[in-house]
């Protein structure tokens, strides 16, 4: 009893107590704590040239790393031998054996030639570099190629070929993008059962035997270089590295699901990519991996949910993401603390700042839109079990934005986005501006019309906001139950039900005709923006501006539009503000309006600070400054 | 507040500039102008800005001089450069000046619009519950911080600075260009006499030192002191223009409210011929956020002044006592009056002497501490 009085008291204490703090925190005098809002800060051209130089200096390291490793390579090599001739160990086996030793470090040696070392010293892009007959120099180059252990796509699988002198093997490959059963059938379990016999075998001659004789499979390409090696991981295949041989195998195992796999149902397009995120995290990293065939596409992993674990992912461009953008994402969902994540929408919120209103992340099921985005430096979001990828750092009029645009010529693209602003604005402001003049400022309407409206309205016994907000909810219920009925039956109630509702409505002069037409507009008008929950926080808005407009007409029209645009000024998405590039203003205020022509497309996003400004170094489209062949042949 | 060090561009500086004075153009101040100088109020606004600019270019001057000498260049607050300057008694003196002028023209222009509200578009509402409606929001817009009030405040002012150019262009079959010709004003010492009067009306231009931490630089400091001054000239010489050309001067000082007046005199087409209901919106934010940002300012020289670290308790309090004050006077005439007394006598005489005191107690702390910046650079 008395610990329940005292839960009663703690209770009542602690609303009490709330209430009681909150106003004193309202009025009372509190020292300024620190800024905890995440900002992102502009990228220093001295913090871009820090990067470059670490990257210069990481490649130095690398090869130095290299010459160590061989010299330990040789060490062990001649300690062990020595050890041998000393025990008098030393048989004839011994003596193949060390041979093929000797054979390997002769082929590493090459690759410690100075003049190789100095081109390959100065290379930056490690991915120009050859395949080394070191496999720890080789999985080195991989794991820094693919950004490991941040990227979760790329496996390494090591394993040894059986035999006199067992061979050390290891295979490449991005997760999703493979046949699993091809690759264990075809590569894992040749390799793996069958015993190497072949003596004294080593580098080239072992790469063609192991062609020839242990990999069942239809194509085996040989490369030398990791740039190739890269496009053939990039593009689903398996490469298998073989210790001691400059050269590696790629094997075509690809096995992710391209067109098969599912239309994007609401993200729909005439023309352009048809293909949508499934249900498996995997399959869909694998999706983007197909789009976007790069080593710099960085996929980390993140358990998220104490009971129910599930996999979160973020996926980016390294080399082109914001740094720190990167790791606040990071920091944000290493503090989720939940027992369960229900999908990804739910988790979008849960590292978003601000939980109410609007949307500060793009949800999209279209991966040719992801990857469009990561190319100008966003992060996208995933969780196991959810179709759709989460894109943030995004700007309010990324939501107005459809891939389709871009497929389209600049005229109509720009006019299906001004089309889509109008729609919003119509969504945000018609049924107030239908208060306001019926209401306060009807010497603003045209005189027939006003007669017209007058003339309908003098059978509607209620005042025009309890007109409207009827018919807005009628529209919402038709909208609702569209949704929840099952197959076809769901747009037959939704014709159905508006066409005969507002036909009965007006009929029975609960609403005025002219009104029906106003949310009818208003209704299609938020349905027309591409993102779904932008739509709906525009019809939430609505209500408030409904009431506005009804206290104080235009004047509180005008009020609520500044409160609703301070509400959208003051949110943002990952650090970036919402409204950016035009308040704040950026140096690159481009594809808003208008799709931006070829030229001033040249650079990023500038709000998105990416590492990398320049999106492409020369005009796209060289050949429009270049001589016609045909011409040139006409004049030789 | 949430603007960081360095966050603020040139925009936002222009941005301030505009939105703290040109709402004034769609309350009395046109028709004070005419009032002044006759046909040549428009030449007026644009002698006493091109005044205001060069009194506001030198502040700045002294400013930079100050914080390279003193502070290595970094920006100080407002209230860290008066204290500098002229000590600590002065500079409280100072800055309690400049929070009652922001504070009083907050209240001014918060009654104003209220009566001008009540009269054109709520005929049937009470004025306490505009004020109150105008009041509420000012918290609203107030606690979510400068940043978000810059930005708000750039989006409305490209809507007002629209607004005037169309009503402009829309007046264009009402034009009798004669009206603009200054020799048929009241004379040029007049005009002379009544454009150092008039600089009380760009007094509020001074906001832009309050906020040069938060700017880039100096120059970008410099640049939106020209450039906001130069567009606020600009829309406010091409309304009174425009005023004077419809109405002339005979009508014109009598209407307390010429831009609505004047905004009632377009006629486009049979479906466009009361626009002024639309025209609301326009002045309606336009003065919303004007009144926002002179409050803003109001408490943030309160809090230099009486070295308070944080403003939240305040932005609370003040929007209710500037409604509460706005009931006082008894109609929009007596407010209009003490409007023009105040802007024309008590600002302006406050923005001359704020110069010449900030300017004589920069040279006699140069004078005692070694050389100034400029010697030495000689």
């Amino acid at each position: 009893m008395d610990s329940l009085r005292e839960e009663g008291v703690i209770l009542q204490h602690s609303q009490t107590g709330n209430i009681y703090t909150r106003l004193k925190e309202y009025f009372t005098y509190s020292p300024p704590g620190e800024e905890k809002t995440f900002v992102l800060a502009e990228t220093s051209e001295k913090e871009r040239q820090t990067y470059i130089t670490r990257k210069a200096l990481g490649s130095v390291v690398h090869r130095v790393e290299d010459v160590i490793n061989g010299a330990k390579s040789v060490a062990e090599v001649m300690e062990d031998a020595e050890a041998k001739f000393k025990n008098g160990e030393m048989d004839a086996d011994e003596l193949e054996k060390l041979k093929i030793q000797i054979e390997i470090l002769e082929q590493r040696q090459k690759e410690m030639d100075p003049m190789q070392l100095s081109y390959e010293h100065g290379n930056i892009d490690i991915g120009r570099q050859t395949v080394s007959a070191s496999l720890l120099e080789n999985k080195a180059v991989l794991g820094k190629l693919y950004h490991l252990p941040q990227n979760m796509d790329l496996q390494i699988r090591e394993f040894e070929l059986k035999g006199k002198l067992p061979v050390k093997i290891m295979l490449g490959y991005i997760d999703g993008m493979v046949d699993k059963q091809l690759l264990t059938t075809s590569l894992l379990q040749p390799l793996m059962l069958f015993e190497y016999e072949g003596e004294g075998l080593v580098g080239k001659n072992l790469v063609d035997k192991m062609v020839k004789n242990f990999i069942p499979h239809i194509q085996a390409q040989r490369f030398t270089e990791y740039k190739d090696i890269t496009k053939s991981i990039n593009s689903g295949d398996c490469v298998i590295f073989i210790d001691g041989s400059n050269e590696a195998l790629g094997v075509d195992v690809k096995g992710y699901k391209s067109r098969g796999i599912g239309k994007a149902e609401i993200e729909k397009t005439v023309r352009g990519s048809q293909a949508a995120f499934g249900e498996s995290l995997r399959q869909n990293t694998a999706l983007l991996h197909a789009m976007l065939q790069s080593t710099d596409l960085v996929t980390e992993m993140f358990q998220v949910g104490k009971i129910n674990a599930k996999n979160c992912a973020i996926i980016y461009v390294e080399g082109i993401v914001n740094a720190s953008a990167k790791k606040e994402i990071v920091r944000r969902i290493k503090g989720v603390k939940r027992d369960d994540v229900f999908d990804a929408g739910s988790f979008s919120q849960m590292i978003a700042e601000n939980r109410w209103q609007f949307p500060e992340h793009i949800s999209t099921e279209r991966p040719d839109r992801v990857v469009a985005s990561l190319m100008q430096g966003r992060i996208a979001m995933m969780v196991e079990g959810d179709p759709f990828a989460y894109l943030a750092p995004v700007n309010i009029w990324d939501f107005f934005h459809n891939p389709e645009d871009y497929e389209m010529r600049l005229p109509a693209a720009s006019f299906m986005r001004i089309l889509r602003y109008i729609g919003a604005f119509i969504a945000f402001f018609l049924p107030s501006f239908y208060i306001s003049l019926v209401s306060f400022h009807y010497e603003a309407i045209p005189t027939e019309l006003l007669l017209a409206i007058a003339g309908y309205r003098q059978f509607v016994p209620f005042p025009s906001l309890l007109e409207v907000l009827m018919m807005i909810f009628a529209f919402e219920l038709i909208r609702e139950a569209t949704l929840r009925v099952p197959g076809p039956l769901g747009g037959s109630i939704g014709i159905v039900g508006a066409i005969i509702l507002g036909q009965a409505a007006v009929s029975a002069k609960i609403v005025s005709p002219l009104l029906v037409v106003v949310i009818a507009i208003t209704g299609l008008s938020s349905y027309v923006i591409p993102e779904y929950r932008i739509g709906f926080s525009i019809r939430i808005s609505q209500y408030l501006i409904l009431l506005a407009a009804s206290m104080f007409g235009l004047v509180g029209v005008a009020v609520s539009a500044i409160l609703v645009f301070a509400q959208l000024a003051a949110i943002k998405s990952l650090g970036v503000p919402f409204l950016t590039p035009l308040f704040p203003k950026t140096s690159t205020v481009t594809d808003i309006l208008w799709i931006p022509s070829n030229a001033s497309e040249m650079r990023r996003p500038d709000e998105l600070n990416p590492k990398r400004v320049q999106q492409k170094r020369t005009p796209e489209e060289l050949w429009r400054t270049q001589e016609p062949e045909q011409r040139k042949d006409d004049e030789s | 507040m949430t603007y960081s060090t360095g966050y603020m561009s040139v925009n936002d500086g222009i941005t301030l500039i505009a939105m703290l004075m040109l709402p004034q153009i769609f309350l009395s101040e046109p028709s004070i102008a005419i009032g002044f100088v006759g046909n040549s109020a428009w030449l007026l606004k644009v002698i006493s800005g091109l005044l205001m600019m060069g009194l506001l270019l030198s502040i700045v001057g002294f400013y930079r001089e100050y914080i390279t000498k003193f502070h290595n260049g970094k920006p100080v607050p407002f209230g860290v450069f008066v204290d500098g300057t002229i000590g600590v008694r002065g500079a409280r003196v100072v800055l309690l000046v400049w929070t009652a002028i922001f504070e009083v023209q907050t209240v001014l222009t918060l009654r104003e619009f209220a009566d001008h509200t009540l009269i054109t578009a709520l005929q049937s509402s009470n004025l306490l519950i505009i004020i109150l409606l105008f009041s509420v929001s000012m918290t609203f817009l107030l606690s979510r911080g400068l940043e978000v009030i810059m930005r708000t405040a750039y989006l409305f002012f490209l809507v007002a600075a629209f607004g005037v150019v169309i009503t402009a262009l829309g007046l264009y079959n009402a034009y009798d260009m004669n009206h603009l010709l200054p020799w048929r004003g009241f004379g040029l010492v007049n005009l002379g006499e009544y454009s150092i009067l008039d600089l009380g009306s760009w007094s509020l231009g001074l906001a832009v030192l309050c906020i040069a931490p938060s700017l880039q630089d100096i120059r970008t400091m410099r640049r939106s002191v020209i450039l906001g001054i130069t567009y606020t000239i600009l829309l406010k010489a091409l309304m009174i223009a425009s005023i004077i050309m419809v109405f002339n001067i005979v009508v014109a000082p009598e209407r307390a409210l010429l831009f609505y007046e004047v905004v009632q005199a377009i006629n486009l087409s049979q479906y466009l011929q009361r626009v002024d209901s639309i025209f609301i919106m326009i002045w309606m934010t336009g003065g919303l956020i004007s009144m926002i940002l002179m409050q803003f300012f109001a408490i943030d020289l309160f809090c230099q002044t009486f070295r308070i670290k944080d403003e939240k308790p305040l932005i609370r309090l003040m929007p209710l006592f500037s409604a509460v004050a706005a009931i006082v006077p008894n109609s929009v005439g007596g407010t209009i009056q003490i409007s023009a007394f105040f802007i024309y006598r008590v600002a302006s005489v406050c923005t001359i002497l704020t110069l010449l005191v900030l300017a004589a107690g920069y040279f006699v702390k140069c004078r005692r501490k070694s050389t100034c910046v400029g010697d030495t650079k000689s």
